[in-house]
């Protein structure tokens, strides 16, 4: 590990927006609404599975108030995909704007477009929709029947890529990977094993809903401001559902209440695109709370069939993962949700024999979508929860069992190079890791040693410590692009565009510290513009744990550029060669001390002065691998024994994710991560009734956790050193969701000696387990 | 159309605001270009619509905007400038306490009556306090951090 | 429900005439939180803002408080006085800005499964006084029997809740379960104990909600405590099969079985809190 000395990076610079948002400024999309938009309202299907026999707008159309109405019959029938990913997408095309079909409580039927709120409800309810009735599926094995209802029978669904993809057998991916021989391993290992671990549905909860506002500019282009993650993504999509061209759209992502994966998604964007394309008025579509709910992105809920085999002396025969993974109505994230269990997973452990099969399929219920773990944090309640099984069968602290068998610093493993997204993956070498030293210390602060004590313990109300040891990746290499483009101005400040994109996350604040790290200068000197596919360079978008690793890297790399001009500017100013020259704080100055001169003499010099030329540049980045973060999680409980009330009490998360190039901002995406994750293992839940439909889309009868509800929370950042990324940069922003629910099933274990195998951990189910044989 | 006229001080300042009766306070306080107010439920859970009335932190998605006439309300705009931040402003700020920032109005005047009822809160006191804004991003770590030093700060 | 119009009265007199002569058209408005609740109807209705009305504070007097209907939940959180026990209920109410807004008095005026007010008034053996034309008192047992609608009829409104204090010999415990402290309560249960100078129950009033649409008495639990001497107790011994035959209704995909051991042991961590107040023993 190579121990730097930074100016910028791994200081927690003040985020860019901070002071603005905590004065209330205007800065979100609905805040931007002008006065005469349009407000669009949606029919939503009030059944699980049904064809639209017909739809009458007829009556719709003079209401008061209405300037447009869509539905199947008048627009143009497209088959996208609404997943925002990188084209071509991993991702069956499955969707169209509005179909003949609905497919789940909560799909589209038709759109109104009215003067005002009021307007736009009331016409709504004019609409006459004939449903014919179609058997739902309500669960994957329903879907995985013989015969069962075909959910997406259209002619024109496919996926775009060469992968799997059985609609008739409603199967949406199908991912997998051998390695060794895993058979042989189970055979050879002195104890075997065979469980089944269940995660639930859970929405993300952003604080701001899906938003959306499109309106015409000046010269007749469609500018779409959104809450979004993907902007490029929004652009290519929309265009292609309206068969229009990309130069005719722009797309801006202003400030946005959160995302979490939600709004990697192009879920409003189309219609409020087509009311102002058909209209020539802005429109204005906010989703109501009960609508993110319902219609919203979903986390996938997870079947895993665990076979695992193991050695008395603590080394894993073999892995074993038959996954099923439930995608709801449409396909979008399906099959790279799936890849994640295994590609973000099963590299942890050293392990040899690998099986690894997974469909992911369609059911008649709320879609799947990305959310921040995106299949390992699904992965890791399975895997997680199996090592301690594991370590109690051969009598060793799970503690010593995993720090024994985990990967280090310069190992491979055969999962990375076979598990891409829709492709085959990077092969890659492990070039940082701390993971150690954050076991260690995680160890330390939740005081690992009173497990034994916790064990021996009776009575109604015990105690219980249990951990997870983690992993994800930083950006999906070889595939997602970002880029960056600077320029100079004349008193030494820089103008900063890039694509990547801020959910509230700070990346505007990173990308700054990023290049004033390159180009010796501080992060108030940028002036960093994002995520405005106008005016910024193409950038994927926040997923994947991308932002820093690899936007970072094209910042810098841009960074890098621009010093290199400033650097032949100053050359030519101070009359040397750019050998005999350093930069520091701004100024560039000749080594033998003999002149020097400051950014703000260069800049005005290249601007005005002698050949005159702009210093600026544009970067892109591809990632050549996507190196882990390493996080270890620890959790001491008190569980009520008669209710089953598990309750929290202290949590500590040890994270490595390289550098932090800014540590408040880590540890701030930590403390958000984890506390989400607690809530996903113990109180967040997604209720159905008989048809279908979601009975509970409300934060009233949703439950995440209030100020009052968190547990004490410790942070410790171990930092290392990544060769690859910005300044030894990796991700920090997914890894943490996925330590909850394990670290709590084994704390559970060693408060009770009872095993939890289904989420959310309510009362009754942890009374039913505790009251189990 | 059953316009009616109230009025109220908003920040300070008189004001006359038209409405309709069934109108919720947050839906008028935006249309009158007070934009920190948010929408996040429009149930009365997630905090964002959070003002203060009379002093007091209420939901203005739950309150019809008829039940401020001749009231005193408070609204995000009215707490600190860029120039001059409030101090919780500050606090938050620099505990990097603010993400994606969409609680923030709420948070801020929440806990700007909490202090002024109470300027040493103990941490129970805080959660009590603040349990009726929620937060997606932080975990609340940082906010609680944050509204603890502003409380050593008063001591 | 839509509000078509609004008027704010500044005496009872005036907002029972209003009422009187709207009927069905009219409604009183307090704070106004329960209205969320409500199923969306197209239906109008005048709201008679009732918050001017003089039916505010908390009055101690008589080894009683009297608390105006009026009174906001927060209010209730705050006051400190001597045996005053419902800062217990109202720091579980919602949240902050929910405590700010919403009355005692809105709070029992229709009830939702999962009010707490409702249960631990009834525990308290309240009394609910009413002006119609004239005052008049309901006892807790029969205001929460079911929708005090019919009581609430002709203009008449809610103005006082008189509750006793909890002093010596005496006890109160509350218990709301919920997932997070904010959301609805799937059990409520409300204890109020009290016993003589030898520590024998005279009095046991055992009361859960949530799970029921109203709040109900669990009377035969309460006959096996009265006259037994509190040092005495033996809760193993207590017969609950009263909650294994009575109606449940429970909450959040919750099963009968689990719903009737959860009440089960609630009511017994309840009791032997009240009982330890009672008692004399630190408690709170």
């Amino acid at each position: 590990m190579t121990k730097k000395k930074f100016k910028v990076v791994n200081t927690s610079v003040e985020k860019i927006d901070s002071l603005s948002l905590s004065l209330g400024k205007p800065m979100y999309v609905s805040d931007m609404m002008p006065e005469n938009a349009l407000h669009v309202k949606m029919l939503w299907s009030p059944h699980a599975h049904a064809i639209i026999e017909s739809v009458d707008i007829s009556e719709t159309e003079k209401m008061p108030g209405v300037h447009c109405v869509l539905y199947y019959g008048n627009v143009p029938r497209i088959v996208h995909c609404t997943a925002g990913q990188g084209y071509p997408e991993p991702s069956p095309y499955d969707t169209f704007m509005f179909d003949k079909k609905v497919r789940f409580v909560g799909d589209r039927v038709a759109a109104v477009a009215a003067e005002t709120v009021e307007q736009a409800q009331a016409a709504l309810k004019t609409i006459k929709v004939k449903y014919k009735l179609l058997e739902a599926v309500l669960d994957i094995d329903s879907a995985l029947k013989k015969n069962a209802p075909i959910i997406h029978d259209e002619k024109e669904a496919y996926i775009p890529i060469p992968v799997p993809y059985e609609p008739e057998k409603n199967i949406v991916a199908i991912v997998g990977m051998e390695s060794g021989d895993f058979k042989k391993g189970l055979k050879n290992a002195d104890y075997t094993f065979d469980q089944v671990f269940e995660t639930p549905y859970a929405q993300h909860c952003p604080i701001e809903n899906y938003v959306s506002l499109a309106q015409l500019d000046d010269y007749e282009r469609i500018v779409i401001r959104t809450s979004t993650q993907v902007p490029f993504h929004c652009r290519r999509i929309v265009a292609r559902t309206l068969d229009i061209p990309v130069q005719k759209l722009r797309v801006i992502k202003p400030r946005i209440g959160g995302g979490f994966g939600a709004k990697q998604e192009v879920l409003l964007e189309d219609i409020v695109a087509m009311v102002t394309l058909r209209t020539g008025k802005p429109a204005f579509w906010e989703f109501t709370r009960e609508e993110t709910f319902r219609t919203g992105r979903t986390r996938h809920p997870i079947r895993f069939r665990m076979r695992y085999g193991v050695n008395k002396s603590g080394s894993i025969e073999a892995l074993g993962m038959d996954a099923i993974n439930n995608t709801g109505a449409y396909g979008g994230h399906g099959l790279t949700v799936m890849s994640c269990c295994g590609s973000k997973v099963f590299p942890l452990y050293h392990v040899d024999n690998i099986h690894f099969d997974a469909k992911a399929v369609y059911t008649n219920l709320p879609v799947g979508g990305a959310y921040r773990g995106f299949g390992a944090t699904q992965a890791f309640f399975a895997v997680e929860s199996m090592m301690d099984i594991m370590a109690e069968k051969i009598g060793m602290d799970p503690l010593k069992f995993r720090t024994m068998n985990h990967i280090q610093s310069g190992e491979g493993h055969p999962a990375f190079a076979a598990l891409g997204e829709g492709k085959p993956g990077t092969p890659m070498t492990i070039g940082s890791c701390s993971l150690k030293k954050c076991v260690e210390l995680g160890a330390k602060e939740i005081d690992w040693s009173s497990r034994t004590s916790h064990k021996k313990k009776s009575g109604r109300i015990r105690r219980g410590i249990g951990m997870a040891t983690l992993m994800q990746g930083s950006s999906v290499a070889e595939i997602d692009m970002g880029a960056c483009s600077m320029k100079m101005n004349e008193d030494g400040s820089f103008n900063l565009n890039c694509g990547a994109t801020d959910l509230g996350t700070g990346s505007d604040t990173i990308m700054a510290q990023i290049a004033a790290e390159e180009l010796c200068t501080t992060a108030d000197k940028f002036i960093v513009y994002s995520s405005d596919t106008d005016m910024t360079p193409f950038d994927v978008g926040a997923y994947a744990s991308s932002t820093t690793y690899l936007s970072g890297e094209a910042t810098r790399k841009t960074a890098a550029k621009i010093k290199e001009q400033i650097l032949k500017v100053a050359a030519e100013m101070l009359d040397k060669d750019v050998k005999d020259l350093d930069i520091k704080d701004a100024e560039v100055s000749v080594r033998d001390g003999s002149g020097k001169v400051s950014y703000s003499d260069i800049s005005n010099y290249s601007l005005y002065e002698n050949n005159q030329f702009q210093i600026a540049a544009t970067e892109s980045h591809v990632t050549k691998k996507s190196p882990p973060p390493f996080s270890a999680h620890f959790v001491e409980i008190e569980v009520d024994t008669e209710t089953g009330n598990i309750k929290v009490l202290k949590y500590v998360a040890a994270v490595d994710c390289g550098t932090a190039i800014n540590p408040i901002l880590c540890e701030g995406q930590t403390e958000g991560g984890v506390l989400n994750g607690i809530s996903y293992a113990l109180t967040e839940e997604y209720r159905f009734d008989k048809k279908g439909k979601m009975t509970n889309p409300s934060l009233k009868d949703y439950n995440i956790f209030s100020l009052r509800d968190k547990p004490v929370l410790k942070t410790i950042l171990v930092p290392s050193y990544e060769e690859t990324g910005p300044f030894g940069a990796k991700s920090v922003s997914e890894i943490c969701i996925n330590g909850a629910m394990p670290a709590i099933a084994n704390a559970l274990y060693n408060a009770t000696g009872k095993r939890i195998r289904t989420a959310p951990f309510t009362q009754e189910r942890v009374w039913k387990v505790l009251n189990s044989k | 159309m059953n316009k009616k006229l109230i009025n109220l001080v908003v920040n300070g300042e008189e004001k006359e605001f038209s409405i309709l009766p069934n109108e919720k306070l947050l839906e008028v306080l935006r249309r009158e270009g007070y934009k920190g107010t948010k929408f996040g439920c429009g149930e009365g859970s997630c905090g964002s619509c959070t003002i203060l009335l009379e002093g007091k932190p209420v939901y203005s998605c739950t309150m019809f905007a008829f039940q401020a006439a001749g009231k005193k309300i408070e609204t995000i705009e009215g707490v600190g400038t860029a120039k001059n931040p409030h101090v919780i402003q500050r606090a938050l700020i620099d505990q990097g306490a603010v993400q994606c920032g969409f609680c923030m109005p709420g948070i801020i005047l929440s806990a700007k009556s909490m202090f002024e009822e109470n300027s040493d809160p103990d941490e129970e006191y805080i959660r009590t306090h603040m349990d009726g804004n929620l937060c997606r991003c932080t975990g609340y770590e940082k906010i609680l951090t944050a509204l603890e030093n502003v409380a050593a700060v008063n001591k | 429900m839509k509000i078509s119009d609004f008027t704010l009265p500044s005496c009872v007199e005036e907002a029972q005439a209003c009422m009187k002569s709207a009927g069905d058209s009219a409604f009183f408005l307090a704070g106004g939180t329960s209205i969320r609740f409500l199923k969306e109807t197209a239906e109008e209705k005048v709201a008679i803002d009732v918050s001017k009305l003089p039916f505010v504070g908390i009055v101690n007097e008589d080894s009683a408080y009297e608390i105006g209907s009026l009174t906001r939940i927060n209010d209730l959180m705050k006051y400190k006085g001597e045996g005053w026990v419902l800062d217990r209920v109202a720091k579980l109410v919602a949240t902050q800005q929910i405590r700010n807004m919403s009355t005692v008095g809105g709070n029992i005026a229709r009830i939702f499964y999962w009010s707490d007010f409702p249960v631990a008034l009834m525990a308290l053996d309240a009394e609910i006084s009413i002006k119609g034309n004239e005052w008049f008192t309901v006892d807790a047992d029969t205001y929460f029997d079911k929708q005090p609608i019919q009581k609430l009829i002709n203009g008449n409104i809610i103005g006082f809740i008189e509750i006793p204090e909890i002093t010596k010999g005496k006890g109160f415990a509350y218990h709301k379960e919920t997932r997070t402290y904010s959301a609805f309560s799937t059990l409520n249960v409300a204890v109020y104990v009290s016993s003589d100078d030898d520590g024998v129950i005279e009095n046991v009033r055992i009361v859960i909600g949530a799970c029921t649409p109203f709040p109900v008495r669990l009377k035969n639990v309460e006959t096996q405590l009265i006259g037994k001497k509190i040092s005495e107790l033996n809760f193993d011994k207590l017969s609950l099969t009263e909650v294994e035959k009575m109606s449940i209704v429970p909450k959040e995909g919750m099963t009968k079985i689990y719903c009737r051991h959860l009440v089960k042991t609630k009511v017994k961590d309840v009791l032997l809190q009240a009982v330890a107040e009672a008692k004399g023993d630190c408690h709170e």
